[in-house]
């Protein structure tokens, strides 16, 4: 086991073994650097929905909220981790309203600093959250309005700032950011890491800073302690604990791809129903752009007598809950094989090899919007507010998609092909470290993957419209 | 150094600005761009009209067809009525996803109260297509739906309601061929047949824009542009259901002249047990309106002499559209007679016992081109909307024709569609409020209870 971890840690790279990267994170103002123009952007998003032209092909709020920033986030998680998080304008906003400050440490928050309510300290409300606000894209057809946009991410901006002053720390980064269930899980692939260089030393250490703060940082925004963590999910990558440690003992690791799925040892279920729900709903954000889903809802809303609006809703709801039904009814199978292990814990522990494939599902989902319709926001650029300006004098530019429609869907299925590959391999190896190497077990999961890997392959090969 | 940050700062800034827009104007104009509108469909009831058309004021090059930058569109439209002069109403996007499919050509009919509108429609990257329905009263579409079952490539519906039962006629793009389709609904939604083949010639020759009208027992007719003898000729068949199958006549060329005539773009009417057809055609070398009509006499449709409509030598007369009330027979078409492109009408009227069309009256009071004239009818009314190039690419207008014993007159054009007034908005300061509130108030009372509280 040991030499297992010896060989893991010979393959990281610590990027902070380098004074210069270190003093780059350990200086204050880094972050805010990073926060004040995504402020900005933002700012300028918003008054373009608000004042902007409602024309969503032509917009800047649409364009760069729901085919750029969204599809970039999903690259990014895949790439660095919740790297967006260290730039990101809400939780930027509800520090800056909490602490008062821009980037300098204070001892004095704005802020009832109440612990946030025990029941909702797991990803239950972010997953309810995200259930919501995926149900009001396509409910009030958010995508396609630069005025609904523009209040969504004020209403989220508010939603952030009230819980920064009521609760302590980032609650609102760790519970209540409808994406942070996505980001969280997601950037477990991504070959970064933020962790304890050595894990004794963090028990050893007396002060713990990272968790108490001092001088020179604020404690851990999101309530993780570098000394035992062993995974990407809540780490938001603020470097607070890079500049509170007074041992120099955290790491930002470059490693392998899907890392965390090596060494994963404690399971959670609320993360392991929010892994199988964001499968099912990736799905369901394809299937509503394809062909079949028209003639398919037709035909029910004609058996049904139901409307359009509800027959999506029932089929929203069960596209979220099938693959949590099908996967316990696998998971039931899988018991039959390993009977010492509980039902809870093979279903937590399998859901984790699930996240690579829905991953790249969802980044393959998202591949075609950027490449058909990412171009659109050249001349937007220049014409934020569709008011005939031309800044940069690309107004007049014609957006048109990067790659056809063949060499995009070659990339999808590439994705999808890599996301099944890793996938199976995290399964096999979960099996080995967590099931006793009872490889058997993992044949019905097995048959679980294959079922939504092919079934998506097929959804991505149909004809699709666009967000736009 | 503070001091020397600012004057970096201000340098910075002063630089970025000069800069920023070496291409022109960088907070120019202030013009809005103009989109443009096309392909009306006009439906008119109880003093009522309801025009659809496309529309690309949300539209945006977003693919590429055919090697082409495909600029997208919806299709939109308006309800107009009378009320000390006509008044239309705010434009209504009709397709569900603004500005992200293909647009074309959308049919309109009126139905006891309702409004049923289908159109073409390429969102999934080829054209076919898409139908709703909303009610006269409440006019909100329904979720469009497919036409066809199978994704396919049809095009140029023409649609007809009776009862609510619709009937739809289209090209197919694929086999050239004329199709129709009936939609029945069941809980308030539609479902298509799978289309059928009309035009009853081998495989392979092209077959255009087709034109549909229900006879009294729910029977159909369909002309269309046919060229099954190497040149365009006007064809026609006739469709009855007979046991729940639709069986389509033999299929009978309408125009009377000889070879190498073209023939283009059919519009036909049907009433009293008679099918009124009109076209444009070339046999006088210019193209002119000509008009038939056709009864189903000893087992087999007969088309009588074909008249021409325009009363001018000169000049290309286009895209005829006719409507029959009481016997009475309106035309409009585009008309070149004055060198550009305008819309005239007549009215045919029986003189000692044969069919003559009267003076042509223009219906256009604006400059401009004018295209694609669509015509309805009610009472002493007639109701014409068409594409207008008058400012830009297009616009679509409107006019009131009456008869005031003497001449017919139509009245002022009105510009229908109201892309430039839809495009900009503003937040809504309550709704703005409402979110926004809570959070000032929660900084008050957060501020209050540090203060003063636990």
């Amino acid at each position: 086991m040991d030499i297992e971890k010896n060989n893991q840690d010979k393959r990281k790279y610590d990027i902070l073994q380098d004074e210069a990267t270190t003093s780059f994170f350990k200086n204050r103002k880094t972050q805010f650097l990073f926060q004040l123009p995504a402020v900005l952007f933002f700012v300028l998003v918003v008054l373009a929905g608000f004042f902007g032209i409602q024309n969503s092909n032509k917009s800047l709020t649409t364009i760069s909220i729901w085919v750029i920033w969204w599809s970039l986030l999903l690259i990014s998680l895949a790439l660095v981790g919740r790297a967006w998080c260290f730039m990101c304008p809400f939780g930027a906003i509800g520090d800056w309203v909490q602490r008062r400050t821009f980037y300098k440490r204070v001892n004095d928050t704005f802020s009832l600093k109440r612990k946030f309510p025990a029941k909702f300290r797991n990803l239950s409300l972010a997953a309810i959250l995200f259930l919501v606000i995926t149900w009001a894209d396509f409910q009030f057809n958010l995508v396609n309005s630069p005025l609904l946009t523009a209040y969504f991410i004020v209403a989220l901006l508010g939603l952030a700032v009230i819980i920064s002053i009521i609760f302590e720390r980032r609650s609102f980064c760790r519970y209540a950011c409808p994406i942070t269930g996505l980001i969280g899980l997601y950037s477990m692939f991504a070959p970064i890491e933020l962790r304890a260089k050595d894990k004794e030393t963090c028990k050893a250490c007396k002060e713990k800073y990272c968790i108490s703060g001092n001088e020179k940082g604020y404690p851990c925004p999101v309530f993780e302690y570098p000394g035992t963590m062993e995974k990407n999910t809540h780490c938001i990558l603020c470097s607070e604990c890079i500049k509170t440690c007074h041992r120099n003992n955290i790491s930002l690791n470059l490693r392998s791809f899907a890392g965390d799925f090596l060494n994963l040892k404690k399971t959670r279920m609320d993360e392991s129903i929010f892994i199988l729900m964001l499968l099912g709903v990736t799905i369901f954000q394809t299937l509503i752009m394809i062909r079949p889903w028209a003639v398919f809802t037709r035909d029910l809303m004609i058996y049904t007598g139901a409307s359009y609006d509800t027959v999506r809703f029932v089929l929203f709801i069960t596209s979220a809950v099938i693959p949590i039904l099908i996967y316990s009814i696998v998971i039931a199978f899988s018991k039959l094989l390993i009977k010492k292990t509980s039902f809870k814990d093979i279903f937590t522990g399998y859901a984790y090899s699930i996240i690579p494939l829905g991953l790249l599902m969802h980044l393959s989902h998202n591949l075609r919007h950027l490449l058909e319709e990412g171009t659109g926001i050249i001349p937007a650029l220049s014409d934020p507010f569709g008011f005939g300006w031309d800044i940069f004098g690309t107004s007049g530019y014609m957006p048109a998609p990067v790659l056809n429609n063949n060499n995009i869907l070659l990339i999808q299925w590439l994705l999808m092909f890599i996301g099944l590959g890793v996938s199976i391999s995290i399964g096999k190896k979960i099996s080995g470290r967590m099931f006793h190497d009872n490889k058997s077990a993992y044949i019905p999961v097995l048959i679980f993957v294959l079922i939504f890997f092919i079934f998506n392959l097929w959804v991505l090969g149909q004809p699709i419209m666009h967000k736009h | 150094m503070k001091k020397e940050k600012r004057n970096l700062l201000i340098i910075i800034i002063v630089f970025v600005i000069l800069n920023i827009n070496l291409n022109g104007s960088a907070l120019s104009s202030g013009v809005k761009s103009n989109s443009l509108q096309w392909f009306p469909s006009l439906a008119a009831d109880n003093g009522t009209v309801y025009i659809v058309w496309a529309d690309e004021r949300n539209g945006n090059y977003t693919r590429i067809m055919n090697n082409q930058p495909h600029k997208a569109g919806d299709i939109y439209l308006s309800k107009g009525s009378f009320q000390n002069g006509w008044t239309f109403d705010k434009n209504i996007r009709i397709n569900e996803i603004k500005g992200t499919t293909g647009h074309g050509s959308p049919s309109i009919a009126i139905d006891s109260g309702n409004i049923y509108v289908a159109w073409e429609d390429d969102r999934y990257g080829f054209e076919e297509l898409y139908f709703s329905t909303a009610k006269e009263n409440n006019i909100t579409f329904k979720k469009d739906s497919p036409v066809v079952e199978d994704a396919g490539s049809q095009v140029l519906p023409s649609i007809e309601v009776r009862n609510g039962t619709v009937y739809a006629t289209m090209m197919n793009k694929k086999t050239w061929d004329i199709e129709f389709t009936e939609g029945i609904s069941t809980n308030s939604v539609y479902k298509f047949d799978k289309p059928i083949r009309v035009n009853d010639d081998p495989a392979g020759n092209w077959h255009y824009a087709p034109s549909l009208a229900v006879d009294d027992e729910k029977n159909v007719c369909i002309a269309w542009l046919d060229a099954r003898n190497g040149n365009y000729n006007i064809y026609f068949s006739h469709g009855i259901k007979e046991n729940g199958i639709w069986r389509f006549s033999t299929n009978m060329r309408v125009n009377d002249d000889s070879a190498n005539v073209s023939h283009y773009t059919p519009s036909l009417a049907f009433e009293n047990g008679s099918v009124y057809i009109a076209w444009y055609d070339d046999r006088n070398k210019d193209f002119d309106i000509y008009f038939s009509r056709g009864r189903f006499e000893n087992d087999s449709w007969k088309f009588d002499s074909n008249i021409r409509v325009n009363d001018d030598e000169i000049g290309d007369q286009m895209h005829p559209e006719i409507v029959v009330r009481d016997s009475e027979i309106f035309i409009v078409w585009e008309d070149g007679r004055d060198g550009g492109s305008d819309i005239y009408f007549s009215k045919g009227m029986k003189k000692n016992g044969r069919l003559e069309f009267i003076k042509n009256t223009k219906v256009n009071d604006i400059k401009g081109k004018h295209y694609d004239p669509q015509i309805g009818v009610i009472g002493g009314d007639v109701y014409v909307a068409w594409q207008a190039e008058v400012k830009d690419g297009g616009d679509i207008y409107f006019s009131d024709g009456k008869y005031d014993g003497k001449t017919w007159v139509f009245s002022s054009n009105i510009k229908i569609n109201d892309d430039l007034t839809d495009s900009f908005t503003k937040p809504d300061p309550v709704f703005l409020g409402m979110i926004l509130g809570p959070v000032i108030v929660s900084i008050i009372i957060v501020g209050f209870l540090r203060k003063y509280g636990h």
